[in-house]
């Protein structure tokens, strides 16, 4: 309790309240229509930073040592796992991992009064932990019980919650304020962390760090593809952050009309 | 090869019918929409695969891709709050639009050329309107023998009297959808703002990032024949 007591202090004492975090929403991603210089200031000249991202020059250079570290040492790490290890461990791995997050998804599902997904995740967690042998198989996503991801970053935004300032953290990449709290409050969700046994600390080191690998493995492609295709990284890194977050909110229900007109309407 | 023309065959039947079926009421804009990108986008993958030099099938993927999308409202699109102040120098907005639209399909390349020979499948279509546009998103699934299937959703609009035009692709990873006009105009207007909005700068430096990617496709497509 002490944890989410500590998160909502967090984003109060901000002056955060959900209005306010609403009104400093980034809105690079969902602002499309704007096309007057005079509709709202040229991202980067009124403040010096893009909209959303006030701290963006602490941002970008952390960032750069995030990719630095990425490119040196955990990329390398990634490949090497992926190349001794044969995909059915992975995916092993994989479903492990995401087995013991569900009583976070399940708390969180109850929180965004999700009743439906509340008991898809409870379905989930009781036929993986048992016919799938303790989470390493997922029978139960060919049993019309699909998995999804909730978080307490999720649920504030469900809730009318704004991110918040963007924020790059030291070695674990992209967030915001309000998932940042989040966050906090989903270690304080996790009945793992109060479990006592011997050697239990260095069990939840292993399991972050398996997470970390397993999620960086799998993302391999993708962020090779965005190095090769993008001119400037951080922005693109910020641009997908939100976006999967709005997206992940959303629960994947997307916004159609947050595309480009025709050049017809454009011009009216 | 074969499914991709039975499945164009079906769908096409599909449109027929139920224009015969509504006696000469037009076709839902999502069946024609999903018509469309059955069609065009495996012809486009297909494209990545064909026969020929490196050169020719980026050239006819290209050209599909060119056909297929609305690069002129893209290449606004991307600029944000940018484009407005580009019309009043249309040399410079032409250059844009190139320099744009070769970004674009190398980038399109890049991220799709490990799908060449895929299997591409309509999954269904939402439709909806846009000012005096029809559009629709229509999703589908490629599926490629030893990977997780790709889902992606296609937004198409269409002005009356005119052809279906991609205005913006998403690609689902995980629980999220990442739209990629979205997220090339969220850089290019971080890199403007931190440029002076000085269009010229992005144009060199999107030239420099093509011929980069370029350069990287050149070399695999050598490697892999």
């Amino acid at each position: 309790m002490r944890y989410a007591a500590a998160a909502i202090a967090l984003v109060i004492g901000a002056g955060l309240a959900p209005n306010a975090l609403a009104q400093t929403t980034t809105t690079t991603s969902a602002d499309t229509t704007a096309t007057e210089p005079g509709d709202r200031p040229a991202a980067g000249t009124a403040h010096g930073h893009a909209p959303g991202d006030p701290w963006e020059s602490l941002n970008r250079g952390i960032f750069s040592f995030n990719e630095a570290i990425d490119k040196a040492l955990v990329e390398p790490t990634a490949k090497g796992y992926r190349a001794v290890t044969p995909k059915f461990f992975r995916s092993g791995v994989t479903n492990f991992l995401h087995n013991l997050k569900s009583p976070v998804i399940f708390a969180n599902d109850v929180l965004q009064a999700s009743p439906k997904r509340a008991g898809t995740t409870v379905g989930r967690f009781a036929v993986n932990s048992t016919v799938g042998l303790l989470g390493l198989f997922d029978p139960a996503s060919h049993m019309g019980l699909p998995s999804h991801d909730e978080d307490f970053g999720q649920t504030l935004g469900k809730w009318g919650a704004g991110p918040g300032p963007y924020i790059m953290l030291p070695l674990l990449g992209p967030s915001n304020l309000r998932d940042v709290a989040g966050k906090i409050v989903d270690i304080g969700l996790d009945p793992i962390n109060y479990a006592d046994f011997k050697n239990d600390d260095t069990w939840r080191a292993v399991r972050f760090g398996a997470d970390e690998l397993s999620a960086r493995t799998d993302a391999i492609e993708a962020i090779d593809s965005m190095r090769a295709t993008a001119i400037d990284p951080y922005a693109t890194t910020r641009s997908l952050y939100d976006q999967s977050r709005d997206s992940a909110i959303a629960n994947g229900q997307t916004h159609a009309e947050d595309s480009p007109e025709s050049d017809d309407t454009l011009s009216q | 090869m074969h499914s991709t023309s039975f499945r164009r065959a079906s769908l096409a039947a599909a449109a027929f019918v139920s224009l015969a079926v509504l006696a000469g009421a037009p076709a839902r804009a999502d069946q024609a929409a999903e018509s469309y990108v059955a069609t065009n986008a495996s012809q486009a993958i297909n494209a990545l695969g064909a026969v020929g030099s490196p050169a020719e099938r980026s050239a006819k993927f290209g050209a599909l891709m060119e056909q297929f999308s609305d690069m002129g409202a893209l290449s606004d699109f991307v600029l944000g709050v940018y484009a407005r102040p580009l019309r009043a120098d249309p040399a410079l907005k032409a250059e844009w639009t190139t320099t744009f639209r070769d970004y674009a399909m190398a980038t399109y390349e890049a991220q799709l050329d490990r799908y060449r020979g895929s299997a591409l499948r309509v999954t269904g279509s939402r439709d909806y309107q846009r000012n005096a546009d029809a559009c629709s998103r229509v999703g589908t699934e490629m599926t490629q023998k030893g990977a997780s299937p790709l889902q992606i959703y296609w937004y198409l609009c269409k002005r009356p009297g005119a052809d279906w035009k991609v205005a913006d692709v998403g690609l689902v990873l995980g629980d999220s959808e990442l739209k990629l006009a979205i997220t090339q105009r969220d850089q290019f207007v971080a890199f403007l703002g931190s440029n002076g909005g000085d269009v010229h700068k992005l144009i060199a430096r999107v030239k420099q990032q093509t011929a980069s990617m370029r350069a990287q496709i050149g070399a695999k497509k050598t490697k892999n024949g």
